[in-house]
This record gives C-alpha cells, structure tokens and sequence, in this order.
C-alpha cells in the first residue's frame, strides 16, 4: 500500500477517505485534523492556559503532544480512580511522560477527595462504576480547572468516543444530551468551557500517532469498563463501517450540522437555580450530585441521611 | 479465535503451511500464543476474527497494513485501539 501524498510505503489505511499515509504525511494529515477542528470550533486561542485532562491513555497523552507541538500553553490533570493495578499504571504512565517532556501536571487521587474508590463508590451509591466515575471526574475536572487558572478544560475524546455516544443518546432519545453534545461547549454558570480537539480523528488513528511517536500508554482496557454500553455501541459503529466507510463521520458531522436545527438556543436559558451546600458550586439541587456521592461513601454504616454535610480529609 | 488449516483463495499457499506457525503477542491481554502462519496481516486478522480498524499490528518495530507480508521468524504484537466505558455525559444537569 503507497501513501497516496508521497508515493511511499504506508503505514496506515484509512478507509472513509479513501487513503493511506506514510508516517510522514501520516503526521501532517493528523496535526492539521486538530487544528481544523480548534479553529472551526473556536475551542481555545494561543493566549488561554488549557486542563488537559490525562488518563493516560492514547488520547489524553498523544492531545497534549499535539497541543504542546502547536505551542498551546497547557497544564495536565491526572485523576487516579483507585482501581488496583490499572490506576497505579496509569498514573506511573502519566507521571513519566510529563517528567520527561518537563510539562507541568497535577495528580489527585479520588479516594480523597470523593471519600473512596470509583469501585467504592459504585458500591455504595450503587451506580455503574462509569456513571460513579463520570460524575465525580465533571466536578473534580472543572475544579481543578478553576483552581490552577485555567480558562479551559480539553479532554482525549476522539471520533468513535463521540459516534458511539451520539448513537447511545439517540437510541434512547436523551434530548437534554443530544443538545449538549458538541466539540465546543461554552462557559456556562460555573462550568468552565469544555472541548475535544480529537473528534475528526478515530481510536486507530490515535493509537498510531501514539506508537509513531514512542508514547508508552496504557494498553489494557479499564477493568470497570467491561459491560459498558459505549462498547457496546462502538463495535455496532464498527460493523456499519466495515460495511460502508465514511459512514461513522457522515453520522456525527451530520448531526452537528443539523444540531442547532433540532435544538436551537432559545435564549431563555436558566442559570442552576441552587448553590451547593458544600462545596457552593452552581447546583441544580441543594446538594450537587458530586457531593451527594460523596456524603454517602463517608456515611457511617446504615446512615442514610444525605442531609448533613460532611466533610474528608 | 479460529485456527483454519486452509487458507482463502486470495491468499498466496505457503509451503507446509500446516506446519509452519507464527507466534502473535495480544498486547492487551498479555498473552502469547501460536497460530496457523498466513502471508499476509489481513488473513491473519480474518483467522483471528479481528476487525483491521480496530487493531494495530506490529512486527519488527514498525506497524503493518493490512496487504503487507508477515515474516514468519518474528512475532506479530496486536494492539487493540478501542477504548471506552467512560459515561460523561453532556446534559444539562451533568456536563
């Protein structure tokens, strides 16, 4: 297989543009996807200071590569979820690759700051360990973010993460999703902007940015994730554009471009109506959802109770 | 995973194909294992019922299409790209 700007041996085939790539042009095609996809969204400018949030994973660690090779002045986040094995890699992954390109970084563990562990914590609220570590990693993200002066929080979603998630909310007609479900959210009520520069690129492609650039990140799957629907829905993704490529990206660019059609902005937004009790962030409840969660993982045993607010170490 | 003794038409016979193996290193789950030797990355895959989109594959440090020839005296890595579970969602109430 050549690669169709160079003539040269192509070390990836992408079949929805009908092209492969050298690792060269490979590069180059993938660097300027990002770059379209900040301006287009108008996701942030040279002046603002980026959260990147890190996992470790191929995403998070190759996004601030790019970010760092386009000259955006970025500062990265590691949330350690306490699972085992798989968070202590992570978090070594993590911790080296910012030591070894000297990039500043921040690491807090959930444990103390949500009063346990992501497996913890499902156990307790008894929620999907996902949907445990969604919520707290939205308030701990936009915290962290606020607390080392950042203007915007940037995180690895790629196109299939925002295909599959599209599929998700459609199947089930989550409305109040579907609306928010944009590359480029605004600021809004206390919830700095939040944007994924990845979404024109795939999980494939991204793996091989991360190999051609020696990125050592995690391989291995979350060990939580195993039943999650997002697989689920991806390898359905997957089997459509097997069938017919290009059809994953007409599907999501698609829906952006109607999104606005199908939910437009009516101005008559309302800011959340309650300031959280204990943590006093915007709150569409008294108490956010961040610390109802963490008030019942700390409860003593049999305490019920979410009406007194608590607080960890 | 499958372990087919013949090959499709598309791929090129190998001699003593039945007897020759290949040993693949399924990065993610840390395991190595041997398989029936194909000539060419896409007959493996099809033998391991592995998706080429959903895949790296890596032999001799350097990554492999899915029409490239596979040497039979090194070790095929297979590195899985898919990731998921995460279910931050972008409502109103939760972005």
């Amino acid at each position: 297989m050549k690669c169709r700007a160079c003539r040269s041996k192509a070390i990836i085939d992408i079949p929805r543009h009908n092209a492969a790539f050298c690792g060269t042009c490979f590069d180059a095609y993938l660097i300027e996807q990002v770059r379209k996809s900040i301006e287009e969204y108008q996701m942030f400018s040279q002046e603002d200071r980026v959260l990147l949030a890190v996992s470790g994973g191929k995403d998070s660690l190759a996004l601030w590569d790019i970010l760092e090779r386009l000259g955006y002045r970025t500062i990265g986040y590691h949330l350690d979820l306490g699972i085992d094995e798989y968070s202590v890699e992570s978090t070594e992954k993590t911790v080296r690759f910012a030591r070894e390109r000297n990039l500043t970084l921040h690491v807090e563990e959930i444990a103390r700051e949500a009063g346990g562990s992501v497996v913890d914590i499902s156990k307790v609220t008894r929620r999907p360990p996902c949907s445990a570590c969604g919520v707290s990693k939205r308030h701990l993200f936009n915290r962290a973010a606020k607390t080392y002066g950042c203007t915007v929080l940037a995180t690895g979603h790629n196109l299939d993460d925002e295909a599959s998630r599209l599929l998700g909310n459609i199947l089930h007609w989550q409305d109040g999703y579907l609306e928010k479900q944009n590359p480029s959210l605004p600021e809004d009520e206390g919830l700095i902007r939040k944007v994924k520069p990845l979404n024109r690129l795939t999980e494939k492609e991204m793996a091989t940015y991360s190999f051609m650039k020696g990125i050592d990140y995690v391989i291995r799957e979350c060990p939580m994730s195993f039943d999650a629907k997002q697989l689920f829905y991806k390898k359905v993704m997957n089997e459509i554009e097997k069938e017919s490529p290009g059809t994953k990206q007409a599907f999501y660019f698609g829906f952006l471009q109607r999104r606005e059609r199908f939910y437009p902005e009516t101005g008559d937004k309302s800011p959340p109506p309650y300031i959280c009790q204990v943590c006093e962030e915007p709150s569409y409840s008294e108490i956010c959802s961040f610390c109802r969660l963490r008030l019942k993982v700390t409860a003593p045993p049999g305490d019920e109770s979410l009406s007194r607010p608590r607080t960890t170490s | 995973m499958s372990h087919p003794e013949t090959d499709t038409p598309q791929d090129e016979p190998v001699p003593n194909e039945t007897e020759l193996k290949i040993s693949v290193y399924h990065a993610q789950s840390g395991i190595r294992a041997h398989y029936t030797y194909r000539r060419k990355v896409s007959s493996l895959l099809r033998d391991l019922n592995l998706d080429p989109e959903t895949v790296l594959v890596i032999q001799n440090n350097a990554l492999l299409t899915a029409d490239e020839r596979l040497d039979p005296l090194m070790e095929v890595e297979i590195r899985p790209v898919i990731s998921g579970g995460s279910e931050m969602s972008d409502g109103r109430r939760d972005r």
